[in-house]
């Protein structure tokens, strides 16, 4: 019987019940009716006829239950039956069951969570009204990439752009928020005035931000989160108006955001998602610095590719209308939708991810398929036996079929589980590396989509054998168990689908072999300085108490000797910005009898006396900063070996740089010449590093302390000397020094691990594949080899027999799976670092691990087979 | 005569009832009384076993019943054979031979 047809009288007998019942009623008396009339034709009397017409009929209530239980029977009883006969063969079979179980859950729980990352992360647009008109305007200016926008740039755009409206410029920054006499350090944001409209970001009350009532001198408004709201004002309404003091300013809070806000802003903002205080922005008419994040709104009809020639063409202007100001290098404006923008750095990294997931899928479900043609051919005697005793072929099917959704159920929930928790487990090691890494969340789509697809391969692959019975004859199978050989057919099929697994886990292990020699070269990268044993803390000055360069010397001086009293600390000294803090200073440089050269871009720190030693950057030639240069204002500077040699190679102590930034431009004297420093990322190699001394350069500074403690039993002194300096603000951010550098690859480590839990399940299930293969051709073949055995074959030859059979497969998957992965391996080479796509010894290790994992895989299997006793196998069925 | 009777096999009766309706349409009663006379007395199908089986082929589209007047003008529900009914009696014809044939082989096997 067909299922739609099924259905429909399903249908009939639960909703059209009392039709049924009349018919039922009627046919019922005149059975009895025509029963009792027999029996008066043959004389009985009609009261007697009548009773034993019942009677015989058998109580017509309950013949009518019967056939109540008839028309049920055909749907729901058999329904449950099934249901119930599907988890008895699967208990029974609990090895299978855990095997596909186990498999299935990996699969669906890693394409899930994996989707679910890059949904949240890439795909589900962001939270702002018609997020897709917003873009991301970025500068490239004096040869550096997305350099940012110089203020005066901003106004221009602001007043020429006829495609762009609400362009706003941001940057994060720290803020120490001091009320009612307790101070804490939160996240803020410089903004102006039309960027948090154009966000949608509305007050939950009070007024937006207006930088034109912010006059200089007169108190600042600011805008507070809802949850710094609840939190420090305990969700008070009249807290309007009310002033704080931030960065021991005074301020006034001119409105609360609505809650739930949060700032999806480029990470060269500095700004985290969660900002506490959005202070109002003006823009100065100067293009002297630059560095702004600048995003707008497009009007409407109007499309980023025409945007971006506006943006070009007013690029061309600015250079045009200020020759002096641009004459290093070109200025490049272009536009991108903020979700490219804030998604471009993590975008390979997680395709391979989702890559190295799909083959995770692809072999769990592959392995299912073997599994369940293993189990099928296993089966057909049953099914022949069931089938012989009167059960038709949909019934059968029917019952194959409810066993293997009970089967990719299950698996599917415990595959979402196993995405819950490696959400979470991601969520903790991803940290900061995710973009929108809050929004991620459990995909209901992506959940639809792996069940669905698991719920297929199962079906597939478990109905095969149904359907193989189905077409053939029912003796068969019957007769087949004796003779004792499956179907050709069959074993080429399990054959291929194996050398298939092993093909397809070898693609994501060279990707995560080559990932692993990336992360060794990055860790063991020379970076230039030594963070080891060092604890770093910020050290914030009040500008407003020390409003001169002057002054702040002495107050860092004698911060700095109160740290070094500190017992268990060997020695002090400071610097700013640190190696790979988010924020760096980049600058152009060159030689400074050659001012019409354009230099070279450089990044800059600020040291003082000390500090190289102290983080073991080594001094190749010439002296380190002193006291005295300071003093004196000595204009000096120390250049690493990179800068040194590439202006001058010569040699370059006791020669004059010239540091140039917007107008303003230093001449120093070399007097040092170190060893590469890398302070951008641990990738980038290319970029030179040179140190100027305090007086140069004076911007805030971070302590840092040479110990054998550690930066969490230190923090209390290092916060009581600091305030005992009176800095007029706290220390912040004591942390070790190696923490940066980790941060700076977090995202290849993160990659990583994650990279090597799907090669890690992919060389699982394709062992257990191969395993499950061997073991299954092997006992399907126990006859086979008792008869060798019994004719004087020797042990070694039967295990022979199957680690060849094993070697075969491992090796035919391999060369397919290397092939693969040679492709795979130059698409991501963007992510590697000093390894090349075809890197031999990763490709060799990987063969090697495969090598080793088939002969386990083998192993037993072939053990097993030694083991055969002829003359019980030529006994078993 | 019911102690003569034989215990119907599960399965067997639906054969039965099929095999009868093959002839032509038959109302409930006819089809007891057909199948009790064919097999002389030895299969007394009651009307426990007979609407349930009725009912049950009719669920799985093998048979069809419909209102019909009898000989003596009665209103009663006749049923036929369908095509799949048709194609089941053949299939579970073949089938009940061969578990015959086993069954011999079994029994008179020394």
């Amino acid at each position: 019987m067909r299922l739609t047809a099924q259905i429909k009288r399903l249908f009939h007998n639960l909703f059209r019940r009392g039709e049924l019942e009349s018919v039922l009623d009627e046919e019922l008396n005149t059975y009895i009716d025509e029963i009792a009339a027999r029996k008066m034709s043959a004389g009985m009397a009609p009261a007697e006829a009548w009773r034993q017409a019942r009677v015989e009929a058998g109580g017509v209530e309950q013949v009518k239950e019967e056939v109540r239980e008839a028309w049920l029977g055909n749907t729901i009883e058999t329904a449950v039956r099934d249901l119930r006969y599907a988890c008895r063969t699967l208990r029974r079979a609990p090895g299978f069951t855990a095997v596909v179980l186990f498999t299935l859950a990996l699969g669906i729980g890693g394409t899930v969570t994996m989707f679910s990352v890059m949904n949240a992360a890439l795909w589900r647009p962001l939270p702002y009204p018609s997020p897709n008109r917003i873009v991301f305007v970025q500068f490239d200016a004096r040869g550096i990439a997305n350099a940012g926008a110089a203020p005066a740039e901003v106004l221009d755009l602001q007043a020429r752009s006829t495609l762009l409206e609400h362009v706003s410029i941001f940057g994060g920054a720290d803020a120490n928020l001091e009320y009612n006499g307790e101070a804490e350090h939160v996240a803020a944001a410089s903004v102006t005035d039309d960027l948090l409209p154009l966000l949608g970001a509305d007050t939950a009350f009070g007024r937006p931000l207006n930088s034109r009532t912010d006059i200089p001198g007169m108190v600042r408004n600011i805008l507070i989160s809802d949850s710094l709201w609840r939190r420090r004002f305990g969700a008070d309404p009249a807290v309007v108006g009310r002033e704080v003091s931030v960065n021991n300013l005074p301020m006034q809070i001119a409105g609360v955001l609505r809650p739930g806000f949060r700032a999806y802003l480029p990470a060269s903002s500095n700004a985290t998602e969660n900002v506490d205080i959005w202070f109002p922005s003006g823009i100065e008419n100067t293009r002297q610095y630059r560095g702004f994040c600048v995003i707008a709104r497009l009007k409407p009809g109007a499309t980023i590719a025409q945007a971006n020639a506006e943006l070009a063409a007013l690029g061309a202007d600015f250079v045009r209308e200020n020759p002096d100001i641009y004459r290093h290098g070109k200025l490049r404006i272009t536009a991108q939708s903020l979700q490219g923008e804030l998604t471009r750095q993590a975008r390979p990294a997680l395709f391979l991810l989702a890559g190295a997931v799909g083959f995770v899928l692809l072999i769990a479900c592959v392995n299912v398929a073997n599994l369940m043609l293993a189990r099928g051919a296993a089966r057909q005697r049953e099914l022949a036996i069931r089938r012989a005793m009167g059960a038709g072929t949909v019934r059968l099917v029917r019952q194959i079929l409810t066993e293997n959704l009970v089967l990719a159920l299950g698996a599917g929930a415990v595959g979402l589980m196993l995405a819950s928790v490696s959400l979470a487990a991601i969520g903790k090691l991803a940290g900061t590396h995710l973009p929108m890494q809050s929004r991620v969340a459990i995909d209901g789509p992506v959940v639809l989509f792996a069940v669905a697809l698991t719920v297929g391969v199962t079906l597939l692959f478990g109905l095969l054998p149904a359907l193989r019975l189905a077409s053939g004859r029912v003796s068969d199978p019957l007769r087949a168990g004796r003779s004792e050989t499956a179907a050709p057919g069959a074993r080429l099929l399990q054959r291929g689908l194996v050398v298939a697994e092993v093909a397809l886990s070898i693609v994501p292990l060279v990707c995560c072999g080559l990932m692993l020699r990336t992360f060794v070269n990055l860790v063991e990268a020379p970076l230039g300085f030594n963070p080891a044993g060092v604890v770093t803390a910020r050290l914030p000055l009040n500008f407003k108490q020390y409003p001169k360069d002057d002054q702040r010397w002495p107050v860092y001086r004698d911060v700095l000797a109160r740290l070094r009293a500190i017992p268990g600390v060997d020695a002090v000294s400071a610097a700013s910005p640190l190696p790979f803090a988010s924020w760096q200073v980049l600058r152009r440089v060159g030689r400074a009898e050659q001012p019409e050269t354009p230099g070279i871009v450089a990044t800059q720190q600020t040291a003082l006396h000390g500090y190289l030693p102290l983080v073991g950057t080594q001094l190749r030639q010439g002296r380190d900063f002193t006291d005295e240069d300071i003093i004196a204002k000595r204009p000096v500077v120390i250049v690493d070996d990179r800068l040194a040699h590439r202006l001058w190679p010569e040699g370059a102590l006791r020669k004059r740089l010239a540091i140039g930034w917007g107008e303003t431009r230093e001449e120093l004297e070399i007097v040092g010449i170190t060893a590469p420093v890398r302070v951008t990322s641990v990738r980038d190699e290319g970029v030179p590093h040179y140190f100027v001394p305090f007086h140069v350069y004076a911007i805030e500074m971070t302590a840092v302390i040479k110990t054998r403690e550690t930066a969490a039993s230190l923090a209390p002194a290092i916060r009581r000397a600091v305030n005992e300096a009176n800095t007029g603000r706290a220390a912040f951010d004591i942390r070790p020094m190696d923490s940066y550098v980790a941060d700076s690859i977090g995202d290849t480590r993160f990659l990583l691990v994650v990279l090597a839990v799907f090669a890690a399940s992919c060389v699982l299930l394709a062992s257990v594949g191969l395993y499950g293969t061997l073991a299954y051709l092997i006992s399907r073949r126990t006859r086979e080899f008792g008869i060798r055995l019994a004719l004087g074959s020797g042990i070694p030859a039967i295990v022979s027999l199957v680690v060849r059979e094993g070697a075969l497969l491992t090796g035919s998957g391999a060369v397919i799976g290397l092939a693969g992965a040679l492709a795979a391996a130059g698409a991501i080479r963007q992510l590697l670092y000093n390894v090349a796509p075809f890197d031999l010894s990763t490709l060799l290790a990987v063969i090697a691990l495969l090598a080793l994992v088939s002969i386990a895989a083998a192993a037993v299997p072939a053990w097993r087979a030694a083991r055969i006793d002829p003359n019980a196998s030529l006994r078993c069925d | 005569m019911p102690q003569s009777s034989a215990e119907l096999m599960k399965g067997t009766l639906d054969l039965l009832i099929l095999r009868t309706l093959d002839l032509g349409p038959m109302h409930g009663s006819a089809i007891a009384d057909r199948i009790a006379q064919v097999t002389k007395g030895t299969f007394q199908v009651k009307a426990g076993s007979l609407f349930p089986g009725l009912h049950r082929l009719e669920q799985g589209g093998w048979i069809r019943g419909e209102w019909q007047q009898s000989a003596d003008a009665r209103r009663v529900r006749s049923y036929e054979l369908t095509a799949a009914g048709r194609r089941q009696l053949a299939t579970e014809k073949t089938n009940w031979k061969r578990v015959v044939q086993a069954m011999d082989q079994v029994l008179e096997s020394t």
